[in-house]
């Protein structure tokens, strides 16, 4: 797959800018290559009650993997301050583990090779 | 507030068999259509003149070939690429579901069973010189066939041998499939992903580099306008019966109930929306539905005509009811083109305004990003623009709309951005 590292990155763009739309002060990234997959961890606070924006998350996290989709749009993450583009992270990504506490968010991105 | 813990996220399936069925059936239903309308021999006849004859915007293949052949023609193309998804294994989602509309809709006015296959080669050449799967890329393949009247046009009209003309009109088609896929991939940037048809902005750049290239060498294409009329009645019948049937079906497979279909609302419908994938294939298709029933009754409030283009354009609104449009969205662009032809030197009935207002949807993730005011003034701004760049790629760009649409959305969004408004948090 061509451009991987830099899909890899828009990933982590579309998702930095969604946890700034929650009010986010405190992110930090993690990414971890392995021999099969990449493994990106996110952990953000957010501010306020969220609810509406973490079940959109959900919503767009449980879309299937769907690789003909990634290879048209996925230069599209990451790109727009003004809305959001969810489902294609959604698309890019075969696993995904979300946990909340309080007023912070983590999250571990499996994407396989 | 979320309850605390751990939150178990599982990806949804694609059940695609069912969904096959459905495209299939549609399919058989313009073959079926066709052959109530002419006699085998007739639709024979006509299928050969569709071919041969060129079929750059705006050629109505009712016009050319009889109601029969063109219907026949736009039924196997679509029952063909749907044979070529299912076999290659592609899920049926919501570009999916736009890529056989389109091949279906724009088969009545400049794709053809045989003009095609020369621009998805090129595709599938990209592929293996690329090393990447062929099945990744066939949706895109297929909504570039909006090349295809190039090829037509230089192995039928130019006046060399037919070997010269046979491999100079392949060769066009084959090298406009082999640069789309990077080139469509990358200009979705531009706008953004505010027009929805991102391969006719593509198709439109490349149309016109090559035009420009065929008119250095003296080929000049010629402008024309093929429109049928006065075939409203059974064409209403015909329309009014499929978007009937999907409404149906959607709510029965919504649990016999529009319950949510309203959800669907909630999307600006900027590329990438599928509502196949996000709200499931009933909302989608009540969806698909409700856009055809509008888009009749706009053609018919300004008593346009139902012919192959409007019909072309009815299926592209109804397709990307799948993938970005809904009723919310798209009355602000229908509206806006309405406006434009009340204050401009045309009519709402002109055959390319006719177009420019099914097609314009094209920018309806505009109204619903930015509200109905927004968006008639991009439908407004899109009438005026869609008859100027056709001239650029000489016609042999049947997506027109998708490339002016990408040219509005290029220059609208980032002055939005910088003097429209801005959320609480984009500070």
């Amino acid at each position: 797959m061509i451009h991987e590292k830099q899909r890899i990155v828009k990933i982590i763009d579309e998702m930095t800018l969604f946890f700034f739309s929650m009010g986010a002060k405190d992110i930090s990234t993690t990414i971890r290559i392995e021999d099969n997959e990449t493994v990106i961890m996110l952990d953000s606070d957010f501010a306020g009650d969220q609810k509406k924006n973490i079940e959109k998350l959900i919503k767009c996290m449980k879309v299937p993997k769907q690789e003909g989709m990634e290879e048209y749009y996925w230069s599209l993450t990451g790109e727009c301050n003004i809305d959001t583009e969810l489902s294609v992270v959604g698309m890019m990504i075969d696993k995904i583990e979300m946990e909340i506490k309080g007023n912070r968010i983590q999250m571990i991105l499996h994407r396989e090779k | 507030m979320m309850e605390n813990g751990k939150i178990l996220i599982e990806k949804r399936g694609i059940s695609n068999k069912f969904k096959y069925k459905i495209l299939s059936v549609y399919a058989l239903y313009m073959v079926f259509f066709g052959f109530l309308m002419d006699s085998p021999s007739q639709i024979l006849k006509g299928l050969l003149d569709i071919i041969m004859k060129p079929d750059l915007l705006i050629t109505d293949y009712i016009s050319v070939g009889g109601m029969g052949a063109a219907f026949v023609n736009a039924g196997l193309l679509a029952l063909a690429f749907t044979f070529m998804i299912y076999m290659l294994g592609v899920d049926v989602n919501g570009l999916a579901v736009v890529a056989i509309s389109l091949a279906g809709g724009f088969a009545l006015f400049g794709k053809n069973i045989f003009n095609v296959w020369f621009v998805l080669l090129g595709v599938l050449l990209y592929c293996k010189y690329k090393k990447e799967h062929f099945k990744n890329h066939v949706l895109i393949g297929i909504l570039g066939t909006a090349m295809a009247p190039m090829v037509t046009q230089l192995m039928f009209t130019t006046g060399h041998g037919i070997m010269q003309r046979f491999l100079i009109g392949a060769a066009a088609g084959i090298l406009s499939g082999f640069i789309l896929p990077p080139l469509s991939s990358y200009l979705l940037r531009v706008h953004q992903g505010y027009n929805l048809y991102n391969v006719g902005f593509a198709a439109g750049v490349i149309g016109t580099v090559m035009v420009s290239i065929f008119k250095s060498y003296g080929f000049l294409p010629e402008s024309r306008v093929i429109w049928s009329t006065g075939n409203n009645l059974i064409l209403g019948i015909w329309l009014g019966i499929m978007f009937f049937s999907m409404l149906a079906l959607g709510w029965w497979l919504n649990g016999r109930s529009f319950k949510g279909y309203f959800d669907i609302f909630q999307y600006s419908g900027r590329a990438v929306t599928d509502f196949v994938t996000l709200e499931g294939f009933g909302p989608t298709l009540i969806n698909m539905g409700l856009l055809g029933y509008m888009s009749m009754a706009y053609i018919l409030f300004i008593k346009g005509d139902f012919n192959g283009p409007t019909i072309g354009g009815i299926f592209t609104v109804v397709g990307f009811g799948a993938f970005g449009k809904h009723p919310k969205n798209v009355w602000p662009i229908f509206a806006g083109v309405w406006l434009g032809s009340v204050t401009k030197v045309w009519g709402a009935n002109d055959p390319a305004i006719q177009l420019a207002a099914l097609f314009g949807t094209t920018l309806a993730p505009i109204a619903g990003e930015f509200g109905p005011f927004i968006g008639i003034i991009a439908g407004f701004i899109h009438s005026s623009v869609v008859l100027n760049v056709g001239v650029l790629h000489g016609g042999m760009n049947l997506y027109n709309n998708g490339f002016a649409g990408g040219i509005v959305a290029a220059v609208m969004i980032p002055l939005i951005e910088a003097f429209g408004r801005r959320k609480e948090n984009d500070s």
